[in-house]
């Protein structure tokens, strides 16, 4: 007999989080065995603590985790805190890691997922939740990546997220299967016997002119239209940040990172952008984003405002939820950029909260990312920016 | 008399990438490996739209991943549209 699903979050800061979150998710789960327990968490907590307490008391679970740049629930949005997320019911989990994903993300994608079954008989439905290290600069190829080599027969979904590191910009780590560590992916496949819902939106919209990539390697960006790509940002958008109070002749070092997420990059695909986030500045110019961007490429710098934000994450909640169809929902995880926290600033928990309303109010959890991963069936893009990812779940 | 090939536009080819890579560099890159294979016309048979995806996957980095991806989901959405069309014409 199929079982009820169920999902159970907690959230808690301080030197105690971790045994009081345990023990919060325990009171909820009430006796059922969870299938994946994911954990988000602040700096502060050392992940690989953290991996192995959660995998020694969820012996039968996959543990994903990963540090964040802030973590939330509808009543909780913190930074350096710790947020459990659990799941119970009739799936079936199975999860890989890997290292060495910059210098080799074939290799790395190709060992995380090669013990993830096909498929499990009585659940034909799959979903991979991926966490992967942003400053690899590999966010797209190690979506496409993982999308190709899972795509056997039938077209994989993906969701999941670029970790953080509450904007000091400089490490971050994820961990599965018993192992934690930077530069690293980390994977869990979940069979269900339902689809699970996945919803995308951005609520951003170009301003600028477009903007030649002239010269690129990888992920990072030395030159626009011939010149310091840096250089060229601050001229594209002085007018702009000067009505929200920003002088970006004079930004002093520490606001760079927020100046960058507040106006992201964008490509062009059709009607419509594809956001594309620097996370940071080289001290020659250049840019860095979490995936690689062609030389050759048009870029048009983006902006944001509250009320879009708000909005966008609620569709994401309403595409998610239909379609689940006629089930309710069990829960959500939700992968959130930190951009739309800096940008909504008190407002963030409004859009959590109005998530779980859309979601008939049931538990909603997640992490402030610095990347979003979102490739549904008929996809051909996967890693996202500045992007609210819903994954909702059918009781 | 059988069918004939169906055919694709160079920008059905190129607008499989776009969203990884950006319009200006997916359209380079179909333009370019289609003249490098001989291809001319504005459209082209499915065969040979995913050779030339299959000849872009072989390029470096984000790019010939995305290829390669965009080849592989194209694929099997063809052959989802091919099982779908037999289950149409099956009797019963």
């Amino acid at each position: 007999m199929s079982q009820k699903n169920f999902v159970a979050i907690a959230a808690r800061d301080g030197a105690d989080a971790l045994p009081d979150a345990i023990e919060d998710l325990d009171r909820q789960l009430a006796g059922r065995a969870p299938v994946l327990v994911c954990a988000f968490a602040g700096v502060r907590y050392a992940l690989d603590v953290l991996q192995a307490a959660l995998e020694s008391r969820w012996s039968n679970a996959q543990v994903l985790s990963c540090s964040s740049a802030g973590e939330f629930t509808p009543r909780v949005d913190a930074t350096g805190s710790l947020v459990l997320w659990a799941l119970a019911g009739d799936f079936v989990a199975h999860s890989g890691f890997s290292r060495d994903l910059a210098d080799d993300p074939h290799g790395a994608v190709a060992h995380a997922i090669a013990e993830l079954p096909d498929s499990v008989a009585g659940h034909p439905h799959r979903m991979g939740l991926m966490l992967l290290d942003p400053f690899s600069g590999r966010g797209e190829e190690a979506t496409l990546l993982a999308a190709t080599l899972l795509d056997r027969g039938d077209p994989v979904r993906l969701v999941g997220g670029a970790a953080g590191d509450e904007l000091a910009m400089t490490r971050t780590e994820v961990g599965a299967a018993g192992q934690v560590a930077t530069d690293a992916i980390a994977i869990a496949m979940l069979y269900s016997v339902r689809p699970l819902g996945l919803g995308v939106r951005h609520g951003h919209s170009a301003f600028s002119d477009p903007i030649t990539v002239t010269r690129a390697d990888g992920n990072v960006v030395y030159e626009l239209d011939g010149r310091p790509a840096w250089d060229v940002w601050v001229e594209r958008t002085r007018t702009e940040a000067r009505t929200r109070g920003i002088d970006v002749d004079n930004l002093p070092l520490e606001d760079i990172t927020a100046f960058l997420l507040t106006y992201q990059g964008s490509l062009a695909a059709g009607q419509e952008i594809k956001v594309r986030s620097p996370l940071g500045r080289g001290d020659d110019g250049s840019l860095s984003f979490a995936t690689a961007i062609p030389t050759g490429a048009s870029i048009r710098i983006t902006r944001g405002d509250p009320d879009g934000q708000i909005e966008s994450a609620r569709q994401a909640a309403a595409d998610a939820r239909a379609q689940l169809g006629e089930h309710p929902p069990a829960g959500a995880l939700v992968f959130d950029c930190i951009c739309r926290k800096l940008i909504l600033q008190d407002r963030f928990a409004i859009a959590v909260r109005d998530m779980s309303e859309v979601l008939d109010g049931a538990p909603v959890g997640g992490f402030e990312t610095y990347g979003e991963i979102a490739l549904d069936a008929g996809d051909l893009s996967g890693f996202h920016n500045t992007t609210t990812v819903v994954l909702a779940v059918p009781e | 008399m059988s069918d004939p090939a169906p055919t694709v536009t160079a920008e059905e080819v190129w607008r499989r990438l776009s969203p990884s890579v950006g319009d200006e560099v997916a359209e380079h890159a179909v333009v370019v490996t289609m003249q490098a294979v001989g291809l001319t016309g504005p459209s082209l048979t499915l065969e040979a739209a995913l050779k030339v995806l299959e000849q872009i996957a072989n390029s470096e980095g984000l790019l010939g991943v995305t290829a390669r991806f965009a080849r592989s989901r194209w694929m099997l959405q063809l052959a989802s549209d091919q099982l779908q069309q037999r289950k149409h014409r099956s009797p019963g």
